[in-house]
């Protein structure tokens, strides 16, 4: 080939892969885009099949007072949208028609149900948010038993944002929040693993400026079963040796004494009694008392009375959630089954799981050490 | 080739792990989850013990041919006519097995990243990069795959060791002391796909300038896509569990997914991964074209290091080829059901024939 040539061909080339540069089919300018930040799904009181979609948009101007057209000080931060649809898709398009800009939802912290959802419309919901890409895998679940619309509308004190104070609230190690953070992965995870029934920690408008995060949100694949209260949810907590930072008040003969987990773990074994399977927890906590008995330090016999009196403690609330597990929710939202679907396939194959998880014999063994007993800063 | 074209033995090991590590790296869970079940770590170990043999195999044929290429031992063993028929559908098969590796790519950015672009145009981009790299020669090819190809390993390594801080279901990840019914035999003959494209070793290993532990630098390459797959392996059915891992279409990147570094500068880790990926699939396709390019200059009675003459030309071939598949789940069906089985012919199978041959003919240069 002739040098000439030969160059005219690359630079055709090099101009070619240039029109390329430009961007891609799903290049979006990010001043086109509307940010969905929350996502609230109701039923349609209109339809029975039907869903209302709420999103919390930014209004991105509130972000910069000082310039022109931004919503200074007092403007609104943020706004919600509805769209109706019998899919999330549809909801979604409803939605749209109604915002100038291109919904996006990449960046989605939080994603609120409604309890009163039917199982189908729970269903159609989770497979199309597994189905969209943009939604990431990491995004916060939520239920309420009120309307999501009206968690999402609740404008919350410290957060520019409503659906930042989930982020906040679930991402906060430390916190003493009485719920399990789940992310959209792991409820999915759950529910498409045999023997295992996901939860949802459960958000409620307390006043008319709060929030409220405590508690959890039972399902039996898609359908709600119930709530678990506070004290069902510690119990649920210490199940999954999922502590930490979180104080209980005990009484003692010596007086009310408060102990703070350090830290807790749970381990869970099988063994049959005849041709039942007998599901034993060894839930072992560490902590300090932080409020001796009598606001004095306590000798050695007024921490083991404290030690003995938190186990009691911990025994009541894993009974209390193992109970209402069983015989009122008939949800094995601990896993129980899963194990055995792990460890004797054979016999979980050879048995209905949900049928049979009511009845099974669970053994809570409840070990409290009392590391120290606290100091007085 | 001439002096300047020869290449190290790193840059052996690390062109035969650019031309083979990559094809359904981030869905193979899935294809063991349904299939081994907990026996997922046997499939891989047996997966693993079949790599090894065949590298072996390879790098024997070609010392046992004394530096000739693949297609020039196979018209020495074989004949010209003969050889003809054995090597045209062998490279038809390499060039497929770079379309279909195009193709995967360009489906999964579809998928996660590039919903909008049609995969046709993510595959142009990828085949552009492919004519200049390999455009570049032989032995600047080497020198960026060494610079890239092990970058991948470990950005990939580390991303799913930080994804295995979240593994919760060791149930899914421990193997089953239950090894009746065997299923673990079927799940390895279902992912027998991530050790094809190995024709590399016969074509590349007579390249070496000074070849001192042969047998050491083809079997790096596979021990380290051994560890690469036990640690996807493992951080996937550890992290998503055994039944929905079998849901998926890319489970090992929902894993990756899974991690979010929150005020990190790079906050989505599947991103990073997907950049890397890119640079190693430019890599696997251009080990396709140059060594489809290699064999078609001996088929041709050229010599080998004219194998450029043909790049644009196989390039194109690989792009329509990569159209064929009507979609990702016919894409899947062709990975798990033939292209794994005619690799391995295409590599261990070839390979055993003509030693066998050659044996029986004496025309080896090498008696052991």
């Amino acid at each position: 080939m002739r040098p000439r040539l030969r160059k005219g061909l690359a630079l055709l080339l090099l101009l070619t892969a240039g029109l390329s540069l430009s961007g891609c089919w799903d290049n979006r300018e990010p001043q086109l885009r509307a940010y969905v930040l929350g996502m609230g799904i109701d039923p349609d009181p209109d339809d029975d099949q039907g869903l209302i979609l709420s999103l919390q948009l930014p209004v991105p101007s509130a972000a910069n007072p000082g310039k022109p057209g931004g919503g200074g000080a007092h403007g609104q931060e943020y706004f919600v949208v509805q769209g109706r649809g019998r899919s999330l898709a549809t909801a979604m398009q409803d939605a749209q028609d109604r915002v100038s800009r291109e919904l996006f939802f990449g960046q989605m912290r939080a994603v609120v149900l409604s309890s009163t959802l039917q199982p189908s419309q729970a269903e159609r919901v989770f497979t199309s948010m597994r189905a969209n890409p943009d939604v990431e895998d990491t995004v916060y679940l939520a239920i309420t038993s009120g309307r999501a619309f009206d968690a999402l509308s609740t404008k919350v004190k410290l957060e520019p944002l409503p659906a930042l104070y989930f982020n906040s609230v679930f991402e906060a190690v430390r916190r003493m929040t009485i719920a399990d953070p789940v992310q959209f992965w792991q409820f999915w995870r759950a529910d498409k693993t045999s023997g295992w029934e996901p939860v949802i920690p459960r958000v409620e408008q307390s006043q008319r400026d709060s929030l409220e995060v405590r508690g959890m949100g039972v399902y039996h694949g898609y359908e709600f079963r119930g709530f678990l209260d506070g004290e069902e949810t510690q119990g649920f907590l210490w199940l999954q040796g999922k502590t930490r930072s979180r104080s209980l008040v005990v009484e003692t003969p010596s007086g009310i004494s408060a102990v703070r987990s350090l830290g807790s773990t749970a381990r869970t074994s099988i063994r049959f009694e005849g041709n039942q399977p007998v599901f034993r927890v060894d839930i072992a906590l560490h902590g300090e008392v932080s409020l001796p008995p009598n606001q004095q330090t306590g000798g050695a016999r007024e921490l083991e009375e404290v030690a003995q009196a938190t186990q009691d403690r911990v025994r009541d609330q894993v009974e209390a959630v193992l109970t209402r597990a069983q015989e009122e929710l008939r949800a094995d939202i601990f896993g129980f089954g899963k194990r055995l679907f792990y460890h004797h396939p054979r016999y979980f194959a050879g048995v209905d799981w949900s049928e049979i998880f009511p009845t099974v014999k669970i053994e809570p063994v409840v070990k409290v050490s009392i590391l120290r007993k606290g100091a007085i800063h | 080739m001439n002096q300047k074209e020869r290449i190290t033995e790193l840059q052996l090991a690390v062109l035969i792990a650019a031309g083979f590590v990559e094809l359904g790296l981030y869905s193979f869970p899935r294809d063991l989850s349904g299939i081994s079940g907990r026996q997922h770590l046997f499939s891989l170990g047996l997966l693993l013990v079949i790599g090894l043999a065949t590298v072996w195999v390879l790098a024997y044929f070609s010392l046992y041919f004394g530096g000739r290429s693949a297609v020039e031992a196979i018209f020495h063993v074989v004949g010209r006519p003969l050889g003809l028929v054995m090597t045209i559908p062998a490279i038809a098969f390499h060039l497929f097995l770079g379309a279909v590796c195009l193709r995967y790519f360009a489906d999964f950015t579809n998928t996660f990243f590039l919903p909008k672009t049609p995969p046709e145009a993510i595959m142009l981009l990828i085949i552009l990069a492919v004519i200049f790299v390999v455009g570049q020669g032989f032995a600047a090819g080497a020198r960026l795959a060494v610079a890239m190809v092990p970058a991948f390993f470990v950005l990939v390594l580390v991303a799913y060791l930080l994804v295995g801080s979240k593994i919760t279901e060791w149930g899914a990840v421990f193997p089953s002391t239950d090894l009746w019914p065997p299923n673990f035999l079927a799940g390895t003959s279902r992912i027998i796909y991530l050790v094809v494209g190995l024709e590399t070793i016969p074509f590349f290993l007579p390249l070496v300038g000074k070849l001192n532990r042969p047998y050491l630098w083809v079997t790096l390459p596979m021990v380290a896509n051994g560890v690469l797959l036990l640690v996807i392996s493992v951080v996937t059915f550890g992290v998503l569990g055994l039944e929905p891992t079998g849901l998926l279409q890319y489970p090992g990147a929902t894993a990756l997914r899974t991690l979010r570094m929150p005020g990190l500068l790079v906050e989505r880790t599947g991103a990073l991964i997907a950049l890397a990926w890119t640079v190693l699939k430019v890599g696997y396709l251009g080990v396709r074209v140059t060594t489809s390019g290699m064999a078609i200059c001996t088929c041709f009675g050229m010599s080998v290091s004219r194998y450029r003459s043909f790049l644009l030309p196989l390039a194109v071939i690989v792009f329509y080829m990569a159209r064929w598949p009507a979609d990702t789940e016919e894409l899947e069906h062709l990975l798990t059901s033939w292209i794994g089985t005619a690799g391995l012919v295409m590599n261990l199978g070839y390979a055993l024939f003509l030693l066998l041959i050659g044996w029986a003919r004496g025309k080896g240069v090498r008696s052991t």
